[in-house]
């Protein structure tokens, strides 16, 4: 009884924490710091809606992010409006483009469909590469926001802050949603969930397409915050392989999984920078991603539930 | 546009050939691994890479690349035993050990790259030694030497393992295993010893692809997912269970990316590929759909 009251009470209280930060006089980078790392938990947690919970691993999801960039980038360069709006459009078009691609490719199982994925990735940016309206290998220069840089950092901080919100409540209440329910049945055994009615396609493809939809909306506002996007940058392939792996550290499938893997990850990476060259720092990750794999499977959170499972109940007896 | 004459056309087939006899041997060992453990080595092609750049590090010591091979070779079959013996095997009895094995090989190849950018940093490479450079003209059509080495290299590797695998006692076992594995487990095949085998012959093949394409084409840490994606290409159109077919195939592809590249900029010919290897995944996926045994 006593977490139905302290449960919701401990969310408004962070979060209610995380909106008055910036009047508190933070340093400007401690500012920037933190609405990277709410991209990224936005990001990974738009991987988990379809890689978590279905274990469809895609691993071209930052196609989806870099449409969203060029969306905004062109938008506000030839037509002069505000990625703040445009952003959602963004969004659309990579859901879009889930969509198409979404229902040919998820017949795909296991490493297929994520080798599809991979590689319409490399297609998007060999297109982004060579497409003039979409600058070239030269990229896109875009005008920065008309504000101080200390409000320009505080409202992507929200603008972020937001996202972030957004995409973890959506998996929060999908996860308990007949939606969700049918998700994790495909995981489990796909053949048994479509005998046992629920309608695979739909579902799975439904997922890809939100699962889409966010980093779309999440680049259109990157290229804003960074005002440069190149082929490079906005389809760069590591950002594929942070969203999962940060989502499997934290725990797939799950999700507070993706906000406590982003963090981890993200201040490791900030940490990791000043102890080892950079060129090492992937290395680290990749060897990371073998240890959870090979450790904890079920992330951290699945870790700590079944050290706490196993403490209580020794505790008990 | 370039024009479309005769002799250019033969030469942009010969150079198909050549090349793709590299494009085998990749897809051969991604082929292996697939065929006898279904399981889809990503890293593949990072290990290809890595035996290039093992090749290069002895040549400036002056070690002659084809001699480099004897290094090479035996040092990449113990990766893939490791490989199979620390990760596959550890994995077995897991609910989802396929995703599993696959998640860890694709950290292992995200390790290998960046590594090999720490060692020999991301600079572009070649592998040139004094003969390479040499043309041979046969018949007017313009052949290098490196061209050859590494094509006669490919060839002969995908010769051997295709010897292996259809007239030697082992090599037919292995061939039951990808066929049948609970057959070939009752008819008293040590599939786990046989698995340890085949993953390093797979590993092994990686070091003679990485010299030959090291010999003819500049390669840094990152292009290791073009070769990993073509030779993909190969398995899906060739099929695992046929060798000569992949080399069909990967010589099918050479031409087609060569002749191509005549009439059209660089970069479609990637395009072309990619597209191919989407199109072929989405609409013909069931030659390696076939699901096994569970």
């Amino acid at each position: 009884v006593i977490w139905r009251v302290a449960r919701p009470a401990a969310a408004a209280v962070a979060v209610g924490l995380l909106v008055l930060l910036p009047f508190l006089g933070p340093q400007i980078y401690f500012i920037h710091v933190l609405a990277g790392l709410f991209m990224l938990v936005a990001l990974a947690q738009s991987w988990n809606l379809l890689g978590g919970y279905t274990r469809y691993l895609s691993l071209g999801h930052v196609t989806f992010f870099g449409i969203g960039a060029y969306t905004s980038a062109i938008c506000l360069n030839d037509y002069g409006i505000s990625p703040f709006l445009t952003a959602p459009l963004g969004g659309v078009i990579a859901a879009l483009l889930a969509l198409i691609i979404g229902y040919p490719s998820l017949r795909l199982r296991g490493p297929y469909f994520s080798v599809a994925t991979l590689s319409i990735a490399f297609l998007a940016q060999v297109v982004a590469f060579n497409s003039t309206p979409m600058g070239g290998g030269y990229g896109i220069q875009l005008p920065s926001l008309p504000l101080p840089i200390w409000q320009t950092e505080a409202v992507f901080y929200f603008v972020f802050l937001a996202l972030a919100a957004i995409v973890v409540w959506w998996a929060r209440k999908m996860e308990r949603s007949r939606f969700g329910l049918a998700l994790l049945a495909i995981r489990n055994d796909e053949d048994v969930a479509e005998v046992f009615g629920v309608n695979v396609v739909r579902v799975k493809l439904t997922a890809f397409v939100v699962s889409a939809f966010f980093p779309g909306v999440v680049g259109g506002l990157f290229a804003y915050q960074i005002s440069y996007i190149d082929p490079h940058s906005a389809f760069d392939i590591g950002l594929s392989i942070d969203m999962l792996l940060m989502t499997m550290l934290g725990g797939a499938g799950r999700w507070a999984g993706p906000i406590i893997g982003a963090t981890v990850v993200y201040l490791l990476s900030q940490t990791l920078s000043f102890i080892i060259p950079s060129a090492l720092n992937r290395v680290v990750f990749g060897i990371i991603l073998v240890l959870v794999v090979f450790a904890m499977p079920h992330g951290i959170i699945g870790f700590a539930e079944s050290f706490w499972t196993k403490r209580v109940a020794r505790f008990r007896r | 546009m370039n024009e479309l004459s005769f002799p250019l056309l033969a030469q942009a087939v010969v150079s198909g050939v050549l090349f793709g006899g590299i494009y085998a041997v990749i897809a051969l060992g991604l082929g292996l691994v697939w065929g006898v453990m279904r399981i889809l080595n990503i890293g593949h092609a990072a290990l290809a890479i890595l035996g290039a750049y093992l090749s290069l590090t002895l040549l400036r010591v002056g070690v002659d690349p084809l001699l480099s091979l004897l290094v090479t070779i035996p040092a990449l079959y113990l990766v893939g035993v490791a490989l199979q013996f620390f990760v596959v095997e550890s994995m077995h009895g897991r609910k989802e050990a396929e995703q599993h094995t696959f998640l860890i090989l694709y950290g292992i190849m995200v390790a290998i790259e960046n590594l090999q950018v720490f060692i020999w940093s991301a600079d572009v490479r070649l592998i040139s030694v004094s003969y390479s450079a040499r043309v041979l003209n046969v018949l007017g059509l313009f052949l290098p030497v490196g061209r050859v080495i590494s094509f006669v290299m490919a060839a002969a590797a995908v010769a051997v393992v295709h010897l292996f695998l259809n007239h030697t006692k082992m090599g037919r076992a292995m061939r039951a295993v990808a066929s049948d594995r609970e057959t070939a487990t009752l008819m008293g095949i040590s599939v786990r010893r046989l698995s340890r085998v085949a993953f390093g012959l797979s590993t092994a093949t990686a070091a003679v692809a990485g010299l030959a394409l090291g010999l003819v084409s500049s390669f840094f840490p990152g292009i290791q997912i073009v070769w990993i994606s073509k030779a993909f290409l190969v398995v899906i159109l060739g099929g695992v269970d046929n060798i000569i077919g992949l080399f069909v195939a990967a010589v099918v592809l050479g031409v087609a990316e060569n002749v191509t590249g005549i009439i059209a900029p660089a970069y479609v010919v990637d395009f072309v590929a990619y597209i191919l290897l989407i199109g072929t995944l989405m609409v013909r996926p069931q030659g390696l759909m076939r699901r096994t045994g569970t």
